[in-house]
């Protein structure tokens, strides 16, 4: 909780504007990717395979360490849960019986990770909807993925959509605005049409269909909640990166390794998804050492090894990286 | 006196007579690429009428005609060719050259991999291709029909423009948010700099100190000084305008802006690099192609969601008529017969 504390205080110094995404950003990711196991989960009952199981157990990651913390006797449920299902996945089998008790798993964890309030701001659902529909391993790049020929991705596509539909017909009344929500439906209604039975399509179409139709249901969201959603200003994701770098290193110093592992995931996937390809274009020589180190950190914490001269460097990597965003 | 005045008057009646003769030896004509339909639609610009319709693949939905860029004299059409599998080469990755005196495919060319978008050098001599998933620009000479070159880009490039002076080629990076400085003649990268979220396609002004471009995500145009290549303004059109091509009238005065998200063309003074204007009315959906006739009179926009050409009054600033034309519209270019 401490973490926590720092990283909202360490943004409100940071000047952020009334932005999701940056607000709330530890909840949002925790919203995210307990959403994003559930769907995976749901994606491996259809079909049984290891690299979605494996996929399921990175993303736990991203929680874990917060949970167990907060109630290790839940999280100790939830990872029984999640190996079991990895077990059978591996063995080509699945359990609508497990699917139940991970969601219900997930929705405690949920309940215990995110405030109240948060969890029931339709600003934060809709940012978290825009994430599930437009963010990596969400149900555009799904769909994407199956178009061009990783026909496995596509489960993930179907399940991923039916969640957020179902999120969104909960969040739907409680948004004011009329256009917006319109739009929201519009756009939902098309990925419909593309994603339309648990069977993949037998042709697929555009491939960037999905992506625009996402795009467009994330516009509409954030037209109807009446805030930006998605996190845009690269300069606040490089100061999120660097924030979570340092939760991490700074959680070993207390051993506590699943909240190191934790914050370190959460850095390399802000990186990877928000700043990877800038920097890598503006400043190759300083993207190769931040993003191995970035990984190497998170490996090292889930082998509970520390790193001294690893948390050493990297701030040092991180502002040569960020020196072209300025 | 009298007769001084006479003559005079009779040699500007014959001028003018002479310049309107030539005027009317020049007609225009919009080539619209359907990405869905494979084809291009070909529009007569003075009776806004469909005269005809190119297919450029027997395959719809398979093989897609995306941007498109117009020779100097205005006598040939290049379009880039791929189809939806990006990750593979196949033999759609091409562009294809068109003669607008006959409409009539004359030539392909095989410029790297899934060409997204094309531009061609001030003087006819270079083709510049966007290479999507290889995050490549390549430079293609048309006279010995070789590969001049190749240089990394930012990731997935899109917009790609050669300067009027045919000093600097930009290339905008999708996921990287970034241009590619590259100069054409010595072939050596320039630099790579930061520009909005997601830009899509980039424009240069008549004069070429500016260029601007669009940035879909970020819902701004970036306007950037090309002698230092660096944004010196940028414009914000709303986060919902998902901007794609724009284009600068020849006067250099306007900029027009396709917005998809918001189904309007935005106009921009250049002088104060204000918006002077949204035409939402009678637009078609989701407009993410944009042209001006060379003459400046009119706009050609393509209607992706609508299968429509709208065509808009410069003077009016108006939806004057909308054109249906194949499936899917991406760009749209304007040829010259002369």
């Amino acid at each position: 909780m401490r973490g926590l504390l720092l990283t909202l205080v360490l943004f409100s110094l940071l000047g952020a504007q009334a932005q999701v995404a940056y607000e709330q950003s530890v909840s949002l990711r925790v919203a995210r990717f307990t959403e994003m196991v559930r769907i995976q989960m749901a994606a491996l009952v259809a079909e049984p395979e290891d690299e979605v199981a494996e996929a399921m157990r990175e993303k736990s990651r991203l929680f874990l360490g917060s949970l167990q913390k907060a109630d290790s006797s839940l999280a100790g449920k939830l990872e029984a849960a999640l190996t079991q299902a990895q077990d059978l996945a591996e063995k080509g089998r699945s359990s609508a019986r497990l699917n139940r008790r991970v969601r219900w798993l997930l929705d405690q964890t949920q309940r215990t990770l995110i405030p109240r309030q948060t969890r029931q701001d339709p600003a934060f659902q809709a940012a978290l909807l825009a994430q599930l529909l437009n963010l990596e391993e969400g149900v555009a790049e799904a769909y994407e993925e199956a178009a061009q020929g990783e026909e496995e991705a596509y489960p993930l596509a179907w399940a991923g959509l039916q969640r957020v539909n179902l999120l969104w017909r909960q969040l739907r009344p409680r948004l004011a605005n009329g256009e917006g929500r319109q739009k929201s439906d519009d756009a939902l209604a098309r990925l419909g049409k593309l994603i339309a039975s648990p069977e993949p399509p037998e042709r697929y179409s555009d491939p960037e269909d999905a992506e625009q139709a996402a795009l467009d249901a994330a516009y509409g969201l954030e037209q109807a909640a009446g805030k930006p959603l998605l996190l845009q200003d690269l300069g606040r994701a490089f100061a999120l990166t660097r924030v979570n770098a340092a939760q991490a290193c700074r959680a070993t110093e207390s051993g506590q390794w699943g909240l190191a592992l934790e914050w370190a995931s959460a850095a390399n996937v802000l990186y990877e998804q928000h700043l990877a390809a800038t920097v890598q274009t503006l400043a190759p020589q300083a993207h190769t050492p931040l993003a191995e180190a970035m990984e190497e950190l998170a490996e090292k914490f889930a082998e509970r090894e520390t790193s001294d001269e690893l948390c050493g460097k990297l701030p040092g990597l991180l502002a040569q990286a960020g020196e072209p965003l300025r | 006196m009298r007769r001084i005045v006479f003559v005079l008057t009779l040699i500007g009646l014959l001028a003018l007579t002479a310049v309107s003769l030539t005027q009317s030896a020049v007609s225009y004509r919009a080539y619209v690429s359907n990405e869905y339909g494979a084809s291009i639609t070909v529009i007569d610009v003075a009776r806004d009428a469909v005269i005809g319709t190119i297919t450029i693949s027997g395959r719809p939905g398979e093989v897609r005609p995306r941007g498109m860029a117009v020779s100097p004299d205005g006598k040939t059409i290049y379009v880039a060719v791929s189809d939806f599998l990006p990750k593979l080469e196949t033999p759609e990755d091409k562009i294809v050259a068109i003669d607008v005196a006959s409409n009539k495919v004359v030539a392909e060319y095989r410029i790297g991999t899934n060409p997204e978008r094309v531009a061609v050098s001030p003087d006819g001599k270079q083709l510049w291709a966007s290479n999507e998933n290889a995050a490549k620009g390549t430079g293609f000479d048309l006279t010995t029909q070789k590969i001049l070159a190749d240089f990394s880009t930012g990731v997935e490039p899109e917009g790609v423009k050669v300067s009027p002076d045919g000093k600097v080629v930009y290339i905008t990076g999708e996921t990287s948010h970034t241009v590619t400085a590259i100069d054409p003649q010595s072939l050596k990268l320039i630099r790579h700099f930061l520009v909005g979220n997601r830009p899509r396609d980039v424009a240069f002004s008549p004069d070429g100190k500016r260029a601007y471009v669009s940035a879909e995500i970020g819902g701004s145009v970036a306007v950037v000084d090309t002698a230092q290549h660096r944004v010196i303004q940028t414009i914000a059109l709303g986060l919902d305008s998902r901007i794609v091509e724009l284009a600068v009238s020849p006067d250099g005065k306007r900029l027009f802006v396709a917005g998809g998200g918001t189904s309007t063309i935005y106009v921009i003074d250049t002088q104060s690099n204000r918006l002077i204007k949204q035409i939402k009315e009678r637009m078609g959906r989701r407009p993410w192609g944009v042209t001006v006739t060379p003459d400046g009179k009119k706009v050609y926009t393509a209607d992706g969601l609508s299968d429509s050409v709208s065509v808009i009054d410069s003077n009016s600033l108006s939806v004057v008529k909308k054109i249906a034309v194949g499936r899917g519209p991406h760009s749209v270019v304007i040829g010259v017969v002369r």
